[in-house]
């Protein structure tokens, strides 16, 4: 009876906390279709701070991104090489095309998306979660500021704009690092490895990639901004609400991939 | 004139306010005294706007308060009339001292970048502080962190001043010398205040009248001389910071 009782209040307690997600998520939008609406006199007012966040959440990822892509271009290549001659016997010419597809329509983007979530998003949350604990949040308000237009829409607008062209940085490093290894360690010349990536990559595959980054830059921004709000406590409570906004991200990244993978294999 | 009709604010099975009314007269400081975890600064959110009262209401000149309470609100005309020095100051810690100062007016627009230093150090000077402009937060004392977030507050003129506990954590020089910046504050913008706070010193140099939160209501109230010797056990184990009495230590 009890245990039933304790299920029950964990299911109330889980649908409470997606609707307040879904109200915030609905405020934050409205702010950022007021804040595009009138883009001179926000640019006025909170270009400094958008422009901050770009450098942030895009040109700060650039490193970390980077390698990330280039590790897993080559072991994905490394791993290809070894199926293809050993396995298969020698059908080494299909390389590329192994490397490229799967980057490019998921490695690519998720790793991107996951990297991003557990560099920025942690940020993001600590650094609201902090300024709701010692009042300053409350201080914009006194002073006439939304804190969801002034922290939350240019974070959302940065995520949204950096994760797909960290995503297209990511791509060509990775293919790149496929490259290397099909070409030193595998001994594969450049004509073969790159032979039918353009006849089996197509824009779309490419694209599809990008845009779910968007969605997953827009996920990020939303978890994160939600969670570093709504932190109470203290430093422990920023301690929580970081660790919920960099968990709750990844695990919506991977389960919105799936979702948008579907969606796009039906529209495409 | 802000009138506070039978608020009542509760958090989970915990009831802070049970039914406060009080009246601030325009240019006043009413000092609200209390015990620590007794409202106060519940109460004061509640005036700003910053809490919404689970009862009752408050108004400003006449007018319902406009909330603050939601992460979209703030941008009702009546907020540029509030100014709210936090307790721990609450300064914005990526931006300098004198962003922090002119933040209101430069996202008001009008003033060019000159004009917004000046008024800055102007309103730094008004708190006694000079030469911290481009400093960071992170670089000031407890003290001049609550002068600039003073500062902070007044740089728009408003017409009521919320002080949460001005004096606390500062030693007893410093919690004067912000009494007396309260005090000058007061002759120079001519606004309403209120002072939260439970340092008795701060208590009687800067209220005009004196009020006490004492179990979710307001216990006692009177102007300042009249409050010191009012006949009344709890006012007077207040006053007298008695641990024996009708106030029980939590």
């Amino acid at each position: 009876m009890s245990a039933a009782r304790g299920a029950r209040g964990a299911a109330l307690a889980f649908l409470e906390e997606t609707g307040r997600l879904a109200e915030f998520t609905r405020d934050l939008l409205a702010e950022t279709a007021a804040f595009l609406a009138s883009p001179r006199r926000s640019l006025r007012l909170d270009g400094g701070v958008l422009m901050d966040q770009l450098e942030r959440i895009g040109t700060s990822s650039v490193p970390v991104v980077l390698v990330t892509a280039l590790f897993t271009g080559m072991v994905l290549a490394l791993q290809a090489g070894l199926t293809l001659e050993v396995k298969l016997k020698g059908v080494t010419q299909f390389m590329g095309r192994t490397v490229a597809l799967p980057f490019l329509r998921e490695l690519g983007p998720v790793l991107t998306g996951l990297i991003v979530a557990g560099r920025v998003g942690s940020a993001i949350a600590a650094e609201l979660g902090t300024m709701a604990v010692t009042e300053q949040v409350d201080a914009l308000k006194t002073l006439g500021t939304p804190p969801l237009r002034y922290l939350g829409v240019p974070r959302l607008l940065a995520c949204v704009a950096m994760l797909p062209v960290l995503t297209a940085l990511a791509d060509v490093v990775g293919l790149f690092g496929g490259y290397v290894v099909a070409s030193l360690v595998l001994g594969l010349p450049a004509n073969v490895y790159w032979g039918d990536v353009p006849q089996m990559v197509t824009a779309g595959d490419f694209g599809s990639g990008l845009l779910k980054t968007a969605v997953f830059g827009a996920i990020i921004a939303v978890v994160c901004t939600y969670q570093g709000f709504g932190t109470t406590g203290g430093a422990e409570g920023v301690g929580r609400a970081t660790t919920r906004a960099v968990v709750w991200s990844s695990i919506l990244i991977l389960v919105g991939d799936y979702f948008l993978t579907a969606l796009m294999g039906l529209v495409l | 004139m802000i009138e506070v009709r039978g608020v009542h604010k509760a958090f989970g099975p915990m009831r802070v306010l049970r039914g406060v009314d009080l009246d601030v007269v325009d240019g006043e400081t009413l000092v609200v005294l209390g015990s620590s975890g007794g409202g106060k600064s519940v109460l004061l959110k509640v005036i700003a706007g910053l809490l919404d009262p689970d009862a009752g209401a408050v108004r400003v000149d006449g007018r319902p308060r406009e909330s603050l309470a939601s992460l979209r609100g703030a941008g009702a005309p009546g907020t540029a009339r509030f100014a709210y020095l936090f307790q721990g100051a609450a300064l914005f810690d990526s931006l300098s001292v004198g962003d922090n100062v002119s933040f209101a007016l430069r996202r008001r627009g009008g003033m060019d970048p000159g004009r917004l230093r000046a008024v800055a150090e102007e309103r730094l000077a008004w708190v006694g502080l000079r030469g911290v402009h481009d400093k960071m937060p992170a670089e000031l004392s407890g003290g001049m962190r609550k002068r600039v977030g003073l500062a902070r507050a007044i740089a728009a003129d408003p017409a009521f001043v919320l002080y949460d506990e001005p004096t606390t954590g500062l030693d007893p020089i410093s919690s004067d010398a912000i009494a007396d910046l309260i005090l000058s504050l007061q002759a120079r913008l001519g606004s309403t205040s209120i002072v939260v706070t439970h340092d008795m010193a701060l208590a009687f140099k800067v209220g005009d009248r004196l009020c006490l939160l004492h179990e979710g209501r307001i216990h006692a109230r009177a102007p300042r001389e009249e409050f010191r010797a009012l006949d009344d056990a709890v006012v007077q184990q207040f006053i007298h910071g008695r641990a024996q009495g009708p106030i029980q230590f939590l």
